[in-house]
């Protein structure tokens, strides 16, 4: 038994080995042979195996023998698939029934095992590359549990016993070996598989190698020499590939670019960078030059020493002249732009790309960096109206393909004001607008240039006065319509030369006279007199001659000037009339000075020596009229003086100086007090008050009120008289003379400086009413102002001001009258 | 007081000379008093022709009462008269007038006047101006001799 189960598993080891050489037939197509063939062969190889196994069976019984034929039978329907497992079926069937025993049991497990592995491959939804060790085990099961009921085809009692004896075994060792075989079947398939694909790869990668539309070359980076080049390789660079696998890379790359191949090797060898693409030259054979792009990678792994790249080239000759005639284009279209001061630009409606060119850059003088696409940006270089006009155009372009064609004014990006012209031509695809081309030009030197010339042609003939032009040779070059109108309505010829007589040598010398300065002159025609203004016309010899009807404006001057003459004369006379009345005024005073006063010095002088005379026999009623006839003429002395006194403030020549205000009130002040001993008078003077005017009126203007002051207050036992300043809300800072005494009624305050006007009664207070009025003259005659506040019984308060003169001082005989 | 010396009073206003004269009296002035009526005769007085050629010429007042007013030779000429000539040159002339205009005041100093009265309306204060001049002129002033 012992002896026998050995015998059984080295059977089970050859099983194996035969297995795998089948499988091997099955596979790999040593042979060329038709499959069906091969797979009768596969079936035949594996009924031999299965007869050399049932040769070394495991005898339970004689007539019930053990063998492995289950497991490689039901493997074979699983792997090797229907016609080969049919073989060995009927093979091992045969040998069966040759051997004789239980032989419906023996060919039935055969049939099991092998229908159990066909029905297997048949359900199973996967490649057999991919069973699993667990597929294995359930077909081990599946082919074992058939076989142990297939037993009771022995007599009841025998299949009983086997089973009894058997089961175990069956169940724990022959599913196993199942699973063992598998598994090894299933790796030689994996690895077969492998190897064929790897085959495959290696066949399809010759194809693309020797087949490849571009040039392939395996070169040692130590060398740069050549290992492998393909045809296309070696057609690029006309040279057979015998002789490129002599040479090496640095001898067929363009000299100008071995530096950069050694470069980029030795980058790939450094293993900064695992594969470069380069731009570079090679040098045919017959000596051409190809452009190529090339792109190598490393074939080592990192890690591994540096040994093979694998080089791709492509032929990019034509695309670099392509290239190149297309920079030529475009150096030749911005020549021509700048040249023209045209730039161009694309706008694409799908992408809604606007393209510039450099002239438009330019124009807008704008750095290139400046992207145009945003357009409300770009509109920024124009005008309001402008913007608006090329909004609508270049919408209408985008929109309907309608072109357009404008000049507008333009500010640059520096804010130079330029103009442009502009122009979109929109190109329709479908009747829909694609993409519009247009152009913008700087024609600022054009409009400039149109205007001038605008300009230069419409004055002269629009000119309302009269242009000619003549030459320095005497002939008129050019008269304007105002020229000949002018001549006709004088009523003189036609000649414009009359605007410029003279020879042409006179015309030379002042042609070169208005070369500097334009010459202006007074001219003479007819009645009318012209303002003429010759000019030099640059870059010609002719004299251009501009004559304004001055006629009027001359007439007018005369008779300004005469008017001028006669007022002077007016004038003159009118002061000769105001000096001989001043001088007869002069005269009337100084004879009432004279005359009138001595008069009344013999009334009074006499009626006092007939009092003393005679006053003994005069009776009393006598004596007392003689009194009024003294105290009538005193006090018509006094109204003399005063008159006299109105009279020369009024006229006397103003001497205009510093005062010491408060002096001269103190003087003033002093002579009452020494003149009326028997008053009480408190006078308190502000010092330091000071103005410019004349000190001798001043000095009576002081006095006057000073007089008033102690006139007003003679009731009072404590009188009070103030002088001051103070400054008054409309007027400015005024001098003031205040008391407490009599005052007056405001009502009447008005009537106080009117000469003769009283407000008291003589007997009250003696006056002349002469006083304020003469103070007002004097302060008038400051350009000062007076004026009087008070109230009956309780004072009143006298003010004047006195401007600073000096700046008057032009003025001052205004009040002389 | 001194009766020796004469005061010559040019005055054509008999009213006035008589005042005049009433006045000096009223004062206790005793002294001659000499009325010319013009400026004409007052000059001839004092330069002893004329009416007056009898006279010895360097026989002068002690002082000139002078107005100004005068018929033909005015008060002003007769002055610079007087002031010319160098033996009346520092002959007293005081100016006795109605006048009291600044620029016969200031025309009557110029021509070396020794002083102005202003002959007052008021008779009381005239007589005390005229005590005043006396006293100053007849009594305290030293008249210089002159060579004659």
């Amino acid at each position: 038994m012992e002896s026998n189960e050995f015998i059984a598993l080295v059977t089970n080891v050859s099983l194996l080995i035969a297995m795998a050489f089948v499988y091997d037939l099955a596979t790999v197509r040593v042979l060329n042979l038709d499959r069906r063939l091969r797979q009768v062969l596969v079936g035949l190889g594996l009924g031999v195996i299965a007869v050399a196994t049932m040769s070394a069976p495991w005898v339970f019984a004689p007539g019930i023998t053990f063998d492995s034929r289950s497991v490689l039978i039901g493997v074979s329907g699983l792997f090797f698939g229907a016609l080969p497992t049919f073989i060995v079926m009927a093979i091992a069937a045969a040998y069966r029934v040759f051997q004789g025993g239980a032989v419906l049991t023996g060919v039935s497990v055969i049939v099991a095992s092998g229908v159990v592995g066909l029905v297997m491959r048949r359900t199973l939804k996967r490649p057999l590359a991919d069973l699993r060790w667990s597929h294995l085990l359930v077909l081990g099961y599946a082919v074992h549990i058939a076989m142990l009921a297939l037993m009771f085809t022995l007599p009841l009692p025998t299949a009983l016993n086997v089973l009894r004896k058997i089961t175990l075994p069956v169940l724990t060792i022959y599913p196993l070996g199942t699973v063992a075989i598998g598994v090894l079947m299933l790796n030689r398939l994996r690895r077969e598989q492998a190897v064929a694909a790897v085959r495959e790869n290696e066949v399809q990668f010759r194809t693309l190698f020797e087949q490849a539309a571009v040039g392939v070359a395996k070169l040692d980076v130590r060398t740069g020499t050549f290992a492998l080049v393909n045809r296309r390789y070696a057609d690029l660079l006309g040279c057979p590939v015998q002789d490129l696998l002599k040479t090496d890379i640095y001898a067929v790359t363009h000299p100008d670019d071995r530096e950069a191949t050694r470069q980029n090797m030795h980058d790939l060898v450094a293993g900064t960078k695992p594969s470069y693409t380069l731009v570079k030259r090679f040098t045919r054979k017959d000596g051409g030059i190809i452009w190529a792009s090339v792109t190598a990678s490393r074939l080592w792994r990192t890690g591994d020493e540096p040994d093979f790249a694998m080089a791709v080239i492509e032929d990019i000759t034509e695309q670099k002249s392509v290239e190149e005639e297309l920079r030529q284009r475009e150096r030749l279209l911005n020549e021509v732009q700048e040249v023209s001061s045209i730039g161009g630009w694309e706008y694409d409606v799908q992408t809604r790309q606007l393209t510039w060119t450099r002239e438009v850059y330019r124009i807008h003088e704008l750095p290139s960096a400046y992207d145009p696409n945003d357009i409300h940006i770009d509109l920024q270089f124009y005008d309001t109206s402008g913007r608006a006009l090329i909004e609508t155009a270049f919408d209408r372009a985008v929109t309907a393909g309608e072109p357009y064609d404008l000049t507008v004014p333009f500010v640059t990006a520096k804010g130079n004001h330029r103009w442009v012209r502009t122009m979109g031509r929109p190109e329709l695809r479908d009747g829909l607008p694609v993409r519009v081309v247009g152009n913008i030009a700087d024609v600022t030197e054009r409009m400039r240039l149109e205007r001038q010339v605008a300009h230069l042609a419409s004055f002269p003939a629009q000119n309302p006065y009269a242009v000619v032009e003549v030459g320095t040779d005497g002939v008129v070059r050019f008269a304007n319509a105002a020229s000949a109108a002018t001549l006709s309505q004088l009523g003189l010829g036609p000649d414009a030369r009359q605007f410029l007589p003279g020879t042409s040598e006179e015309l030379a010398l002042l042609r070169s006279q208005c070369e500097e300065n334009p010459q202006t002159q007074e001219l003479q025609l007819g009645s009318a007199t012209f303002l003429r203004v010759v000019a030099a016309p640059p870059g010609d010899d002719s004299l251009r001659v501009y004559a304004v009807d001055i006629t009027d404006r001359k007439k007018m001057e005369e008779e300004i000037r005469s008017l001028n003459a006669n007022l002077e004369e007016r004038v003159r006379r009118r002061t000769i009339e105001l000096t001989a009345a001043n001088r007869e005024l002069e005269a009337f005073s100084y004879s009432v000075s004279h005359d009138l006063r001595a008069p009344l010095r013999s009334i009074d002088g006499f009626s006092q020596a007939f009092l003393e005379d005679y006053g003994t026999t005069v009776p009393e009623e006598g004596r007392k009229d003689l009194d009024r006839v003294r105290n009538a003429t005193r006090r018509m002395g006094v109204l003399i003086d005063d008159m006299l006194t109105l009279a020369r403030v009024t006229r006397s020549e103003m001497h205009l100086q510093t005062m010491d205000v408060s002096a001269m009130a103190a003087k003033a002040a002093r002579d009452l007090t020494e003149e009326s001993p028997g008053r009480d008078v408190h006078v308190d003077i502000e010092p330091g008050l000071t103005a410019v005017g004349d000190p001798q009126l001043l000095r009576i203007v002081l006095a006057n009120l000073l007089d008033n002051a102690w006139k007003f207050t003679s009731r009072r036992e404590h009188a009070h008289v103030a002088i001051g300043m103070v400054n008054d809300a409309q007027r400015g800072p005024a001098f003031f003379v205040r008391d407490d005494g009599a005052g007056f009624n405001p009502k009447y305050a008005g009537r106080l400086f009117v000469a003769f006007q009283r407000l008291h009664a003589h007997d009250e207070f003696p006056g002349t009413g002469i006083g304020l009025a003469t103070v007002e003259r004097a302060v008038r005659r400051h350009g000062g102002d007076v004026w009087a506040q008070g109230e009956v019984d309780r004072g009143a308060t006298f003010y004047f001001t006195i401007p600073n003169l000096s700046a008057l001082n032009s003025a001052k005989g205004d009040h002389d009258d | 007081m001194m009766t020796d010396k004469i005061i010559l009073l040019v005055e054509d206003n008999p009213d006035d000379v008589d005042l005049t004269i009433r006045a000096l009296e009223k004062n206790n002035i005793a002294n001659e008093v000499v009325v010319a009526h013009d400026g004409e005769e007052a000059l001839e007085y004092l330069t002893a022709t004329g009416t007056y050629a009898l006279r010895s010429a360097s026989d002068l007042p002690q002082v000139v009462l002078l107005d100004l007013k005068l018929p033909k030779v005015s008060g002003l000429d007769v002055l610079r008269a007087v002031r010319e000539s160098p033996r009346t040159r520092l002959l007293p002339v005081v100016i006795l007038t109605s006048s009291s205009e600044e620029r016969d005041i200031i025309a009557s100093y110029n021509l070396g006047a020794n002083s102005y009265i202003r002959k007052p309306v008021d008779f009381d204060q005239f007589l005390e101006a005229v005590r005043e001049l006396g006293l100053y002129w007849l009594v305290l002033n030293q008249v210089p001799r002159v060579d004659r």
